[in-house]
Parts: structure tokens; C-alpha cells; sequence
């Protein structure tokens, strides 16, 4: 018998978790939904279908992330950026993502901008109060990084 | 002899069962009809609540850590694991939707890792998950699929997700406004696309285990 489970191919995943989506996170997103659908009575989650929503979220993000990229190199460019994720889900028949993730983008985007003139505000005011004082060599106006080109390795 | 749908009487050809007969039919058409608009209305909850920005945030380093593992992907924009995050969100739901479904359908409260293999099953484009799901969950779904076509309904007593023209629904995540009638398609172009995303790495880091990741071929040799 024991020959037998030998040849059994083991589909669990050799990946630690620090690599895999947080499932306390998952978990949550699959709960929350399952309370819309079965309103009068609550669905449970087993530890293994929520290892198989990981896994496939993990895979999606890979998948995704490549395409990405093809889209982005035929572009001729080294840094993937929002448009080239849109045409990638397009690519990979996601289309009815792009319409809610061009939302969030925006929101983001807003905020983000509100957050960096709040952050240069600040600034000025604390520039306004160190104009007091002889100037310090730093000049004190090193601009902040524009964040939406920055780039990683 | 004719083969008249208006007929009443129990009567198909002897050798050939195609359809079940007239009641049976209208029975499971009703019943796949109340299942379809169980599934459209999750689906447009689904699209109103998406645009919800603050919920359940992914860990962006994470996403960007996973996304990475993939050697061809090198610089990624400070925008790019944020649209990942929300569409990995999005992705997720999709998935418990018709794993939910899938329970429903079986009487179950409790979501089961066969539940997702038949939304992968059931769904084109979750082809791509497909390594992930045990070889015998996609033959069972499979056989359920087929299953309308021979033994007769009463048998099993479940019912059939598939209209009984053995047609398979595309599964389509919902436009709104998409009135729940006009919900079968034909099978688009996207039968014959292949998936660009190869589980060539070794490590194991994202192909199954064992050698079930071979269905997706050899690295391409992309440019």
C-alpha cells in the first residue's frame, strides 16, 4: 500500500508562507461575500478550499503579472505601469476588471495627490518658519519624490 | 418517424435519449433559470461593492514579492500592486461566487476544495487554474457536465448548471444591465487562445506538484 501513496502525485504546494496572500486576509474576503450570498445562513470555509483560494489568487497575480510584462516589453519600455496591466487583463479575458480598477486607480490617484500637496503645505509653513534663521546650506527644498514614476528593481 | 417537440407523450428514440423528456425539460430549464438569476444578482452586487476602495487591502509588498518571483517581471510602477491587489480582490470574489454556486447546488453549507474545482472547471477563462485542481474533481465535473446527455435526470436528482443543448456557458462575469434571458453565448474565439503564463520555474514555487504542471507546455520563447 505503501508503494501506491509513493506514486500518488501530491499536489500540495512546496511554497512557504511567507510567498502566499495572508489568509487571514483571504479569508475575510471570501467570508464577507459568502454572508451577501447565503444571507440566512452561514457558509463555511475549509481550511483546504481556503488553501485552494489562496493558491488561485497566487496563480492569478503570476499570471497576470507576466502578461503584464509581454505587454509592457512589446511596448519597448522597462517599467511596468497601470496601462499595461489594463491591457493585460484584456488579454487575458479579465476585460470586466478594468471598468473597477480604473475607479480605484482614481481614487487612489486623488488621494495620493491630496496627500502630497497636505505634504508640501506642511512644508512650506515649516520653511516659512525657519526664514527667521540665516539660511541653512540644505535649503531646505528638496522636492519630494514624484511616486507615480517611481521605479524598482 | 418525426421526432414532434410538441409531443406530449414520453416518446424519444429508442437508442438515442438526446434530450429528457418535455416536463423534465421545462423543469430543469426553470430551475437553471432561478440559478442564473441567483448568480446575476451576486454579480451585480459584486460590481457595486468593488468600487468600495478601503476593503480588505492585499499587502502590496506581498503582491509586489509574488509578482517578482517571476524572473521576466523587473520594474514594476508604484500604481502597478495596487490595481494587482484589487483585481486579485475581484478575482477571489469571482471564485467564491460560483464555488458558492457549485455548494448550493449540491445542498451544501460548507465550501468544499470541489466546489472551486468546478468553478475553475465551469469557467473559460479560470483555464489557467486548472493545474491546481486534483485530475479526478475536474472528471467528476466533467461526467456531471456530460451526464445530462445520458442517464436520465431523475437519477441523479442534481441539477444541471449546462443548458441541455450540451452547449457549455461561457462564464461571463456581469455587465451590468445584462438581462439574465440573454445569458448563453456562443463559444468565443478564446477556445483556441493559449494561456502566455508557463509554470516553467523548478522551484516549485508555482507549478503543482509532481508533474501536473506539464499541461502547460514548455517556456515560450518570448521576446
Amino acid at each position: 500500500m505503501s508503494e501506491k501513496e509513493k506514486d500518488v502525485v501530491v499536489t500540495e504546494k512546496v511554497v512557504s508562507e511567507a510567498d502566499e496572500l495572508p489568509k487571514t486576509i483571504v479569508r475575510r474576503v471570501v467570508k464577507d461575500k459568502l454572508s451577501q450570498l447565503s444571507k440566512d445562513s452561514e457558509v463555511n470555509v475549509l481550511r483546504e478550499s481556503l488553501q485552494g483560494f489562496c493558491e488561485s489568487a497566487r496563480i492569478f497575480i503570476h499570471f497576470l503579472s507576466a502578461t503584464a510584462s509581454d505587454v509592457c516589453k512589446e511596448s519597448k519600455r522597462q517599467i511596468i505601469n497601470a496601462e499595461d496591466v489594463f491591457k493585460a487583463l484584456e488579454e487575458i479575458e479579465f476585460a470586466e476588471f478594468v471598468a473597477p480598477l480604473r475607479t480605484s486607480l482614481e481614487e487612489f490617484r486623488r488621494k495620493n495627490a491630496k496627500r502630497k500637496s497636505e505634504s508640501l503645505k506642511a512644508k512650506e509653513m515649516n520653511k516659512k518658519g525657519k526664514m527667521k534663521e540665516p539660511p541653512v546650506t540644505n535649503g531646505g527644498g528638496s522636492e519630494e519624490e514624484d511616486e507615480d514614476e517611481s521605479s524598482e528593481e | 418517424m418525426e421526432n414532434n417537440p410538441q409531443q406530449t407523450a414520453v416518446s424519444q428514440p429508442a437508442a438515442a435519449v438526446s434530450y429528457p423528456s418535455q416536463p423534465q425539460y421545462h423543469h430543469l430549464l426553470h430551475q437553471q433559470q432561478q440559478q442564473l438569476q441567483m448568480f446575476w444578482n451576486c454579480q451585480r452586487q459584486e460590481i457595486e461593492q468593488v468600487n468600495d476602495f478601503k476593503n480588505h487591502q492585499l499587502p502590496l509588498a506581498r503582491i509586489k514579492k509574488i509578482m517578482k518571483a517571476d524572473e521576466d517581471v523587473r520594474m514594476i510602477s508604484a500604481e502597478a500592486p495596487i490595481l494587482f491587489a484589487k483585481a486579485c480582490e475581484i478575482f477571489i470574489l469571482e471564485l467564491t461566487i460560483r464555488s458558492w454556486l457549485h455548494a448550493e447546488e449540491n445542498k451544501r453549507r460548507t465550501l468544499q476544495k470541489n466546489d472551486i474545482a468546478a468553478a475553475i472547471t465551469r469557467t473559460d477563462i479560470f483555464d489557467f487554474l486548472v493545474d491546481i485542481v486534483p485530475r479526478d474533481e475536474i472528471k467528476d465535473e466533467a461526467v456531471a457536465l456530460g451526464g445530462i446527455v445520458g442517464p436520465p435526470a431523475a437519477a441523479t436528482g442534481v441539477p444541471y448548471y449546462y443548458p441541455p443543448m450540451g452547449q457549455p456557458m461561457m462564464g461571463r462575469p456581469a455587465v451590468s444591465g445584462v438581462d439574465p434571458g440573454v445569458y448563453m453565448q456562443a463559444p468565443p474565439p478564446s477556445q483556441a487562445w493559449q494561456p502566455l503564463w508557463q509554470s516553467g520555474a523548478d522551484d516549485g514555487s508555482y507549478g503543482s506538484g509532481g508533474g501536473a504542471s506539464s499541461a502547460q507546455g514548455s517556456l515560450d520563447g518570448q521576446g
